[in-house]
């Protein structure tokens, strides 16, 4: 049942993550963004981790993905100013790259299935909540609390570094 | 899982969809009445008794209507966008409990379809996703009114969604959660709220959080894009904005969309600030047949005069100018809830030291 399900989910964001890269229509492509960004969610909850696919959807799904179409709607872009096809040497100096990435990527799978014996280990016992709300909260605000307030002073200078970037009178 | 829960959720599935389809027309007539009377008319009286089958009527209508798809239009969004139009709140009510819940034997029938340990998180998730439609429905038509439509409706609820998800993590945070349960899932912050004050004063989050519960509302109006925020749509600027090109039952399903995503803002409401099912001077949580369906109607009284808000709200206030829309969101709505987060935070620490 499990099983079914991950392959389900894998088949399904796999091909939307393709679809994603070969539309044309940048709106197209966002629609294929959102299925890919739904399913990576799901992915997450069955790996126990419910905050973060709540995330993944909030954050990406909403926040990142309306930031893109808002992007493409004032853009709107016709057909011929989409750029030209690229050429064959571009797509097959791409695919032989994206060839040597999978190959390293499934080779990686199969170390780490090696070094464990083929089984990856138990979660330790007392960590049923771990990936929940509470537990990622606790990491947060108490045993990390020093990284993350510092992660958000760099966020709010990107922030302030952005309005000045953009803004030409201040 | 057993297959009792399962064949149970389905069942509770069905009936809170086919209830929310249910929904509209009284929404509908609701609205239609309550706008006559605000106008001091008399409105649609003549399709059965006080014009109650007048939505049914109009449905009837939209159905044999001819379904004609514009030849400028791009097919696919064109399609989709009624349909997302109108999952995504329905989809959103999976968590919103309607009832406490009745216990037979060891089984207990809990009157919400599923109740998550980050139900809160879920929602404002779902709800991100929910200008979607509009974008799609207003790009898809291939014509200004829509695009114009479609880009007013990205920038509204993008602003005013912060502010309702910072209204939200206030009433999160004054949830009390010290007996294990999780303050992000709905029924504990139902739950939280039940019981009284000096035995007689309502545990309302309304009472306790009455800034969020200002926010909530103002963002509630922009969220389903209804006057005084009706940038969307209004139909002396857009005639009717990404609804323009849309015919029948397609848009049908795009209306009823937007009459389902009132329905669920109401009960939103509802659940994080009035109470939910909850009744301040009796328990209907017990379990036992009679409090759960009281505590039903509770729910659907509460939700009844949240929609009625509404209806007055809308056919009594004009439109907002642009960029004072702009304003208000990011200006005064957002610093507010932002503060009403560090002051809900000082006000708890110093209640528990």
């Amino acid at each position: 049942m499990s099983d079914v399900m991950f392959v389900a989910l894998a088949v399904v964001s796999t091909a939307s993550a393709l679809l994603l890269v070969t539309r044309r229509n940048p709106l197209y492509a966002a629609l294929c963004m959102m299925v890919l960004f739904g399913t990576t969610a799901l992915l997450f909850l069955k790996l126990s981790a419910p905050f973060l696919a709540a995330m993944q959807v909030l954050v990406y799904g909403g926040a990142v993905l309306m930031l893109f179409l808002f992007t493409i709607m004032l853009l709107n872009l016709h057909p011929e100013e989409l750029g030209s096809e690229k050429g064959l040497t571009f797509k097959l100096s791409a695919g032989i790259l994206s060839a040597v990435l999978a190959i390293f990527l499934i080779y990686a799978v199969k170390f780490s299935r090696d070094m464990t014996g083929g089984s990856f280990p138990e979660l330790p016992a007392g960590s049923a909540a771990f990936g929940s709300a509470e537990s990622v909260g606790e990491g947060i605000f108490d045993a990390f609390v020093l990284p993350f307030e510092l992660v958000s002073v760099l966020i709010v200078a990107a922030v302030a570094g952005a309005i000045v970037l953009t803004k030409k009178k201040l | 899982m057993s297959t009792l829960e399962i064949i149970v959720t389905c069942i509770k599935v069905l009936a809170v969809f086919t209830a929310l389809q249910m929904a509209v027309p009284v929404l509908v007539i609701m609205e239609r009445r309550g706008v006559s009377f605000i106008q001091d008319r008399v409105g649609p009286d003549r399709c059965g008794p006080f014009g109650l089958l007048q939505p049914f009527a109009d449905a009837a209508k939209l159905v044999f209507k001819e379904d004609i798809t514009p030849r400028h239009v791009d097919k696919l969004l064109y399609f989709l966008a009624p349909a997302f139009c109108l999952i995504v709140p329905t989809v959103a009510f999976a968590v919103v409990p309607f009832g406490s819940g009745i216990r037979i034997g060891d089984f207990t029938l809990s009157f919400q379809i599923a109740d998550f340990r980050v139900g809160v998180l879920y929602l404002l998730a779902i709800l991100s996703m929910s200008s979607f439609g509009v974008v799609c429905a207003g790009w898809a038509q291939n014509n200004k009114y829509g695009t114009l439509s479609a880009l007013r409706g990205v920038a509204q609820s993008v602003s005013y969604e912060i502010a309702m998800c910072l209204a939200v993590v206030a009433v999160v945070m004054s949830t009390n959660s010290d007996s294990g349960v999780s303050s992000t899932a709905m029924s504990t912050i139902v739950a939280d709220q039940g019981g009284t004050y000096l035995g007689f004063f309502p545990k309302w989050n309304v009472f306790t959080q009455p800034i969020a519960f200002f926010i909530f509302l103002a963002a509630m109006y922009a969220e389903t894009n209804r006057t005084p925020f009706d940038f969307v749509e209004c139909e002396q600027e857009l005639v009717a904005g990404y609804m323009t090109e849309y015919g029948s039952m397609k848009f049908s399903m795009l209306f009823m969309g937007e009459y389902i995503a009132m329905a669920l803002q109401s009960a939103l409401l509802v659940t994080f600030f009035l109470g939910g099912w909850t009744l301040p001077w009796v328990d209907l949580g017990d379990g036992s047949i009679a409090g759960g369906i009281a505590s039903v109607i509770v729910f659907l009284v509460k939700w009844f005069a949240v929609a009625w808000l509404y209806i007055w709200v809308r056919w009594t206030l004009p439109r907002l100018r642009y960029d004072k829309l702009m304003d208000l969101g990011w200006k005064a709505l957002v610093p507010l809830a932002l503060i009403n987060i560090v002051a809900t935070a000082f006000v708890g620490v110093w209640l528990r030291s």
